[in-house]
């Protein structure tokens, strides 16, 4: 590594917090050797602006004055500010850290950079919180699943800036990747997996893609610098992801499925399905539940794992299904 | 050391403070513990030699002889001076940087009802905190996990104190493995929210082993006494050694292809191969698992679109669930 580019960096920080007066670019040439070395005045300016650009990604607020030209950094802008953050919301902090770490590699140096900043002044505090939270570690997705660390930026930053993505999408029901033009709506994780949610210009609809299916990533225009979109004002991304197979919209449409648990699991069973069902009623033979489905048959399949610990009581309809299935898969299995 | 200058400046506009903030700078050469920075900062011994030398190497205008850093690592200690330095505090977060956090602790805060006050108050700090303010945006890349039960969460709550306090805990539990309710004596070691579930990493007495338990299927969770006795595991393990079976047998179960790509795209650690038939409607699951309960559990779930292609035994097995289901079934409703 150069250690040169790092020197004049903190020189630039350290003059333009250093002085009451701001700098103009003139000035700034004279007082650091870096760029007194540049060969041409455009040399030094294409420098100079590519170092502010860094600063500014770092959190230095590098001003200019729109008249003078001139750059400076006030030092009560400059400073992060004393925040007190209680324990628990240390122990949040601290567990936050983490989670990205591990879901997000590509955005640990941030994670972990605005952890150290926010700790300032109050490591006693920080240690006690991080002890309390040792034993909990967050792991939203697989650090195998989906993406390349380096695709996974791309989109984040593309929803983030608001920038058109190009995939090439492998569906499920088709045999190779079809390419789509996305608006990058949202990006969210869920049971292991990452989704990218966003306007599908081929289908004209939102749609929702799994990265594990997106086989190639890249941004539409090479460098975008403005928003390629504007986002819809009624978008929310918890409406595309976070359901689970019996919660998406079927043909059947959605169906209250009224459902018995033996005793041996009620208690699981309402810890389970308690926040979708209505009418729950105890009784020796177990829990009765209906529990609203978008899609009734992926229900009674689900509730199938649980044998004769569930009964799957109506409609008519999802009861029959549940016997036949039961009848299928005892028939086909038979010892012959 | 591969980081990018930006990042190696920022780790230093933190140290340079930190180490400022230990005494004055008209008190001379400040001495800390090298182990406190690596605790504090969370940055390696390697990483701190690195930035000491790039200091030593640094001027800061107007480059007189006082404006230049001598830092030095010995003895386990660190000592840095300077006469005069602009940095008396951490420069402030970036936007991204109050971005990414604030991904992370709306994760946390849905993960833990318990934590999901603090997790508003946090974003809501966070949101003060840099001038330009967290883009609006950044609140469209989620880490969902399940929404926890109030339940649940107190559950967590008792075992996080048994770990903290090394107390062993009587477990009930529903295991999909052993196929029904099991009561088993622990020694909680670690608790893990990952693929969006909580699991509770634990050595179970009696096994002589470290056990995954989720944490939705405990009924309850009651401390028992000082874990003393039990072996004690220092260390959590890796989720994905937690994952790894062992007494396994080899089982092939066929599914339609779709399900199949789906199981494929997780990656689980009991899937060996996916075979798919001519046609590819069809394919052939090769799978290790050491629990028959669980497996008819995943055949059933498939609502009859799979079935064990072998071992001939773990056929009868399914056969004889889904019979029991049916035995459910055949009961007059009440």
């Amino acid at each position: 590594m150069r250690t040169g580019n790092i020197e004049r960096l903190l020189q630039l920080c350290a003059l333009l917090m250093s002085r009451e007066h701001a700098h103009t670019a003139r000035q700034i040439r004279e007082e650091i050797p870096y760029y007194r070395r540049c060969k041409t005045a455009t040399a030094f300016r294409k420098q100079l602006q590519r170092d502010i650009r860094t600063l500014r990604e770092i959190g230095v607020p590098v001003e200019v004055d729109a008249e003078t030209y001139e750059y400076s950094v006030r030092p009560k802008r400059y400073h992060h500010p004393i925040v007190e953050f209680t324990a628990d919301e240390l122990n949040c902090i601290c567990l936050a850290t983490k989670a990205v770490a591990r879901a997000f590699p590509g955005f640990r140096a941030e994670a972990e950079a605005a952890l150290r900043k926010i700790q300032f002044g109050a490591w006693q505090e920080a240690r006690a919180a991080e002890q309390h939270g040792a034993h909990v570690d967050l792991r939203p997705v697989a650090p195998s699943g989906g993406l390349e660390e380096e695709d996974l930026r791309t989109a984040a930053q593309a929803v983030l800036r608001r920038w058109r993505l190009r995939l090439d999408y492998q569906a499920l029901d088709e045999t190779k990747p079809v390419e789509r033009l996305v608006s990058a709506y949202g990006l969210a994780a869920f049971q292991g997996q990452w989704y990218l949610v966003g306007y599908c210009h081929e289908r004209r609809a939102v749609r929702t893609f799994k990265c594990a299916r997106i086989r190639a990533l890249r941004l539409h225009s090479s460098s975008p610098d403005d928003p390629e979109f504007e986002m819809p004002p009624d978008f929310s991304l918890r409406d595309h992801v976070g359901l689970e197979y019996w919660q998406l919209p079927s043909e059947r449409g959605p169906t209250d499925v009224l459902v018995r648990f033996s005793p041996e699991i009620s208690w699981w069973a309402r810890r389970r399905f308690g926040s979708f069902a209505s009418s729950l009623m105890e009784t020796d033979a177990g829990l009765t539940m209906t529990i609203s489905a978008a899609n009734p048959d992926a229900l009674v399949d689900m509730l199938l794992s649980e044998a004769h610990r569930a009964e799957v009581l109506g409609p008519p309809g999802a009861r029959r299904r549940a016997v036949q299935a039961l009848r299928q898969i005892a028939g086909e299995h038979q010892e012959t | 050391m591969k980081e990018p200058p930006a990042q190696v400046v920022e780790k230093l506009l933190t140290v340079v403070p930190y180490l400022l903030s230990r005494s004055g700078l008209e008190e001379g050469p400040v001495r800390v513990p090298i182990q406190e920075l690596v605790r504090d900062l969370n940055v390696s011994e390697s990483e701190l030699e690195f930035l000491a030398s790039v200091l030593n190497l640094c001027e800061l205008p107007p480059y007189g002889p006082t404006d230049t850093f001598d830092c030095t690592i010995e003895s386990g200690w660190v000592s840095l001076w300077i006469a005069r330095a602009p940095f008396k505090r951490p420069v402030r977060l970036s936007a991204r940087q109050a971005e990414v956090l604030a991904l992370g602790v709306r994760a946390v805060g849905v993960a833990s009802p318990e934590l999901a006050e603090a997790a508003s108050r946090v974003l809501r700090k966070l949101e003060a905190v840099p001038a330009e303010g967290i883009s609006p945006d950044a609140s469209r890349i989620l880490l969902l996990t399940e929404q926890a039960e109030e339940d649940e969460a107190r559950l967590r709550q008792v075992l996080n104190q048994a770990m903290t306090d090394r107390q062993a805990v009587r477990l009930t539990y529903f295991s999909h493995f052993a196929g029904g309710i099991e009561e088993v004596l622990v020694a909680p070691v670690a608790l893990l929210l990952a693929y969006g579930e909580w699991y509770l990493r634990a050595f179970v007495a009696g096994r002589d082993r470290v056990l995954t338990f989720r944490v939705d299927r405990i009924k309850d969770a009651v401390v028992s006494g000082p874990a003393g006795a039990m072996r004690e595991v220092e260390k959590p393990l890796e989720h994905e050694e937690s994952l790894t079976f062992s007494d396994t047998f080899p089982v092939e179960v066929e599914l339609p292809a779709t399900a199949a790509r789906i199981l494929e795209e997780g990656k689980p650690p009991f899937l060996s191969r996916v075979h798919y038939l001519p046609g590819r409607k069809r394919a052939r699951l090769h799978m290790v698992t050491n629990s028959v309960a669980w497996l008819c559990r995943l055949v059933l779930g498939y609502g009859g679109a799979a079935q064990v292609v072998r071992p001939p035994q773990i056929r009868g097995e399914v056969a004889r669930a889904a019979q029991a289901a049916l035995a459910v079934y055949s009961r007059a409703q009440s």
